[in-house]
């Protein structure tokens, strides 16, 4: 028997606790080929696929690899600690340090080799099928062709190779550090009860109560502002959930002697105190994770499912045009439509006067109160009857939620030409109207007679006409659009001035497939990275689990009982974060729906449903496995 | 009145298909009355730990009949045998066995919780035994913040808090130092007279044995002798090395010394 088959020993040994980092290894190395096996596909020198996509891809591979590092190393590290003991032992029966660490190092490379061996065939396997996902989503006319890149399958065997063999390399530091003595002890050191702070509970339902408000009230505009505030402060919140506040709730739970000495709740709820505080880095990093991909994954899903919606909802017209395009007359515009095939079913030319506020030193775009009737149509809601001197600022963004406030006692002065005016401030009205432009995004309007009075006196170059129209299909307008864009780029240089909701819907698109995609790759990578921590964690419990069963099972527990007992530790395990991680991903969705005028709850249900389903598929399997083994431990002759 | 009485008792272990069997148990008869302290001896391999085993329920005879307080325990189902054990055994381990997640006092109150009594009197009676064990003082201790003696105690309240019909006990000084061991048997005998409580305990220590009102040697899975207890302990205790030496046991010269 030399070292090599020792570790091989060991490796078959410990299979079950290897097993799921063997998983998600071979996960991550059949992601990492896949992706790496598209960036060097000869596809990328045509020019069809976006060069946004390929930053994307680029990024999603160096998550993979990192996810990985980190994945491996923590996986090592835990390894390496459950078995100090045994470690231990083999120092003390004479081996040195360099046979202990080179022990190690072979056990880590067969179970690296296999998942690379394991990962790189699944991946040439599904690669085509991977291709023509990517065809789809990209919208590619011919689907990318299947090819093996001998770049791509070097990248993946050398780098997961380099990862696994540094990484287990360093493990002989944390071996040289501690003495035999500390090995052993490590094994048997007990640990006291863990104990929590009023203060921190506090903090901790703060920071999650404050961060919830905060999303559930937030609109647009105050979520760009908020955003890293209330992420900062659910990281806060959450971590000392699991640190103090389920200390707190098992602890009140304990002094409540109804419920902590009835039946099996005694043992479960005292076992659970030591559990749920071990694993609280686990626990938090499960929970951020869930909620994090959740919230991607659905927010991607929905804009790119929705485009069509949000495209609508933010360009109100199929095509507004800011001022004259030179050379084209309202004429010769519906000539062109005629050209494009295009039928106009409404269309809107407003004048509007562009004012100096004095006060504020902007300017500010006023128009009629009659074409801002027309623009609104019938919702009474928005409806204005402005008297003479009065005026209402409209904000027409869509960064914030639709309103109507009525003002008093504020003035505005606004100039015009060399005249100022003073008017009456009366309402501010939040709501979509039009299309954005420079000029249109916020604008006020006054009575009809005061806007035909002060157009008089305005001179040309503060007189504007906005052209807007809606066609009957305005998915056909694509010609038409990039048309105009391209005459506006060439005579005022700005395609600012065509605002058409075809442009809005495919920038959308563009963002949002890719991301979908790949939030959809890296999603599924975390939740089985998560899982296969936690089936470790697990795991590691054994042996006192064991014991527990042993001991319990002779005072006259029933074996109903005991299984109730582990599978209840198990589930918790598994659905604490996950519960945690979907409550955080809704406020969050909330707080994204606040871009929609609708919630978006369908989608995020289906993609907490499909989470749902791999996720109870890994707990299903882990638990499946920790009892076969308890009771095959709990059965064998050894442990009575 | 008798609390247990087993009547030809055979334990084989392995399966005869395979050919490779043991037999720890040759049709063996045993009688135990209540209020009883006894003792099981025998060398290493005689089939103690099997009869201790069986007796508790926890393994199957291959033949027999074991009856405790006139109930057949062969004949129950496991789960009737988790309740039986629950209600009306108790047990002391060599190794404690107390849950490190709870505290001494819940360690205690483990079966009493697992049968759902009402909480006033489970107070009641750990508060007693703990008193009466010398254990009041680390109640809210973890095991392992305490010494092995005072574990053994708690082991021992958790064995008696449900007033069982009978407490099996296996190498319950096996851990300990003598001053412990000492302490503990002097509670377990002063118990055993306070609740009328019937205690079986296995050990291959003659000072432990020597704190029974009767001893029960075994050899090969067979009664060998019983020698009962007079006056003195002392002259007990000569009386117990003299048959586990002619047991062909270990010579136990240094026991003697802690006297």
């Amino acid at each position: 028997m030399n070292l090599r088959s020792l570790a091989f020993k060991n490796v078959k040994h410990h299979m079950r606790s290897y097993l799921a980092y063997f998983l998600s290894c071979t996960f991550s190395v059949w992601m990492f080929y896949l992706y790496a096996s598209l960036l060097f596909h000869p596809i990328l020198q045509s020019k069809e696929i976006p060069k946004q996509f390929m930053a994307l891809m680029f990024l999603v591979e160096g998550m993979v690899g990192l996810f990985s590092i980190l994945f491996i190393g923590y996986s090592q590290s835990a390894f390496l600690r459950n078995r100090k003991h045994d470690l231990g032992l083999l120092q003390c029966l004479g081996m040195s340090v360099k046979h202990v660490t080179r022990i190690i190092f072979w056990e880590n490379m067969m179970v690296g080799c296999l998942a690379i061996g394991v990962g790189v065939c699944l991946g040439l396997v599904f690669s085509k099928l991977f291709y023509l996902l990517v065809s789809v989503v990209l919208d590619l006319t011919e689907p990318i062709s299947f090819a093996i890149s001998f770049q791509a399958l070097g990248l993946t065997i050398v780098g997961f190779l380099l990862i696994f063999s540094l990484l287990s390399w360093w493990s002989r530091f944390t071996i040289r550090k501690q003495s035999i003595a500390d090995l052993f002890r490590e094994a048997v050191k007990e640990k006291p009860a863990p104990a929590f702070s009023t203060w921190k509970v506090v903090l901790s339902l703060l920071c999650l109560g404050g961060a919830y408000f905060l999303a559930w009230t937030a609109d647009l505009k105050s979520l760009v502002q908020q955003f890293v505030f209330i992420f900062l402060l659910v990281l806060i919140g959450t971590q000392l959930l699991f640190t103090q506040l389920s200390v707190a709730i098992i602890d009140y739970l304990q002094k409540k002697k109804p419920v902590f000495y009835h039946g099996t709740n005694l043992i479960l709820l005292s076992q659970l105190r030591f559990r749920l505080k071990d694993n609280a880095r686990i626990l938090f990093m499960v929970s951020i994770l869930c909620s994090v991909v959740l919230t991607s994954v659905s927010v991607c899903f929905t804009y790119y499912i929705e485009a069509e919606k949000v495209a609508t909802d933010q360009t109100p017209f199929h095509l507004s045009i800011e001022g004259n395009i030179q050379g084209m007359s309202p004429q010769e515009m519906e000539q062109h439509f005629k050209h494009q095939g295009l039928q106009v079913i409404q269309e809107e030319h407003v004048p509007l006067i562009l004012a100096q506020m004095q006060k504020e030193k902007q300017m500010v775009s006023l128009m009629s109160q009659s074409d801002y009737q027309r623009l609104t149509g019938n919702p009474a809601t928005y409806a204005l009857s402005l008297h003479l001197g009065e005026m209402a600022f409209i904000d027409s963004s869509g960064m914030a939620k639709d309103k109507v406030e009525t003002l008093s006692n504020k003035r505005v002065n606004v100039k015009i030409g060399d005249r100022t005016n003073s008017f009456q401030l009366v309402k501010h009205v939040v709501h979509r109207i039009w299309n954005e432009h420079a000029k249109t995004k916020f604008f006020a309007v006054v009575t009809d007679q005061q806007f035909n009075q002060l157009k008089k006196w305005a001179p040309d170059s503060q007189q504007l006409t906005i052209h807007a129209y809606r066609f009957s299909d305005w998915k056909k307008s694509k010609g038409l659009v990039l048309d105009l864009d391209r005459l506006a780029k060439e005579k005022k240089g700005d395609a600012y001035h065509v605002q058409s909701t075809y442009e809005l819907y495919q920038a959308v698109k563009e963002i949002f497939s890719p991301l979908m995609f790949v939030s959809l790759f890296i999603g599924v990578l975390f939740f089985l990275g998560a899982g296969s921590i936690l089936y470790f964690r697990i795991f590691t419990e054994l042996p006192s689990d064991v014991k527990q069963w042993v001991v319990l099972h002779k005072i006259g527990m029933r074996k109903k009982e005991g299984i109730f007992l582990l599978k209840a530790q198990i589930f918790l395990l598994f659905s604490i974060p996950f519960v945690v991680g979907i409550c955080h991903a809704s406020a969050a969705m909330h707080m994204f729906s606040a871009l929609f005028k609708k919630p978006i709850w369908d989608i995020y249900g289906m993609s907490v449903l499909a989470y749902m389903v791999i996720y109870g598929l890994y707990y299903g399997w882990t638990k499946r496995m920790y009892m076969h083994d308890v009771l095959k431990y709990v059965n064998s002759p050894q442990s009575e | 009145m008798i609390i247990l009485e087993a009547k030809n008792l055979s334990k084989i272990y392995g399966q005869k298909s395979k050919g490779v069997t043991y037999q720890a148990l040759t049709d063996l008869y045993l009688t135990i009355h209540q209020g009883e302290f006894v003792g099981i001896m025998g060398p290493s391999g005689s089939g103690k730990t099997t009869l201790l085993q069986i007796l508790g329920t926890i393994d199957r005879p291959t033949s027999g009949e074991i009856w405790i307080e006139g109930q057949n325990v062969a004949n129950m189902s496991d789960d009737e045998l988790a309740d039986f054990r629950r209600k009306r055994l108790g047990f002391i381990f060599q190794e404690f066995y107390l849950l490190d997640a709870l505290t001494l006092k819940e360690n205690i109150l483990v079966p009493l919780v697992l049968e759902k009594r009402p909480i006033a009197e489970m107070e009641q009676r750990v508060n007693e035994l703990a008193k009466y064990l010398g254990i009041d003082q680390v109640l809210s201790h973890r095991p392992y913040e305490v010494s092995g003696g005072q574990r053994q105690r708690a082991a021992a309240a958790r064995a008696l808090v449900h007033s069982p019909a009978l407490i099996l006990a296996d190498e319950p000084t096996g851990n300990l130092d003598s001053k412990s061991a000492k302490s503990l048997m002097e509670s377990l005998v002063q118990l055993n007279k306070k609740e009328q409580s019937t205690i079986l305990t296995v050990t291959h220590d003659p000072f432990t044995a020597s704190y029974c009102d009767r001893v029960i040697f075994i050899k090969d899975g067979k009664v060998f002798t019983e020698i009962r207890r007079g006056e003195s302990r002392q002259a007990f205790f000569q009386q117990i090395m003299q048959v586990t030496t002619a047991l062909g046991g270990e010579s136990y010269e240094l026991a003697k010394s802690r006297f």
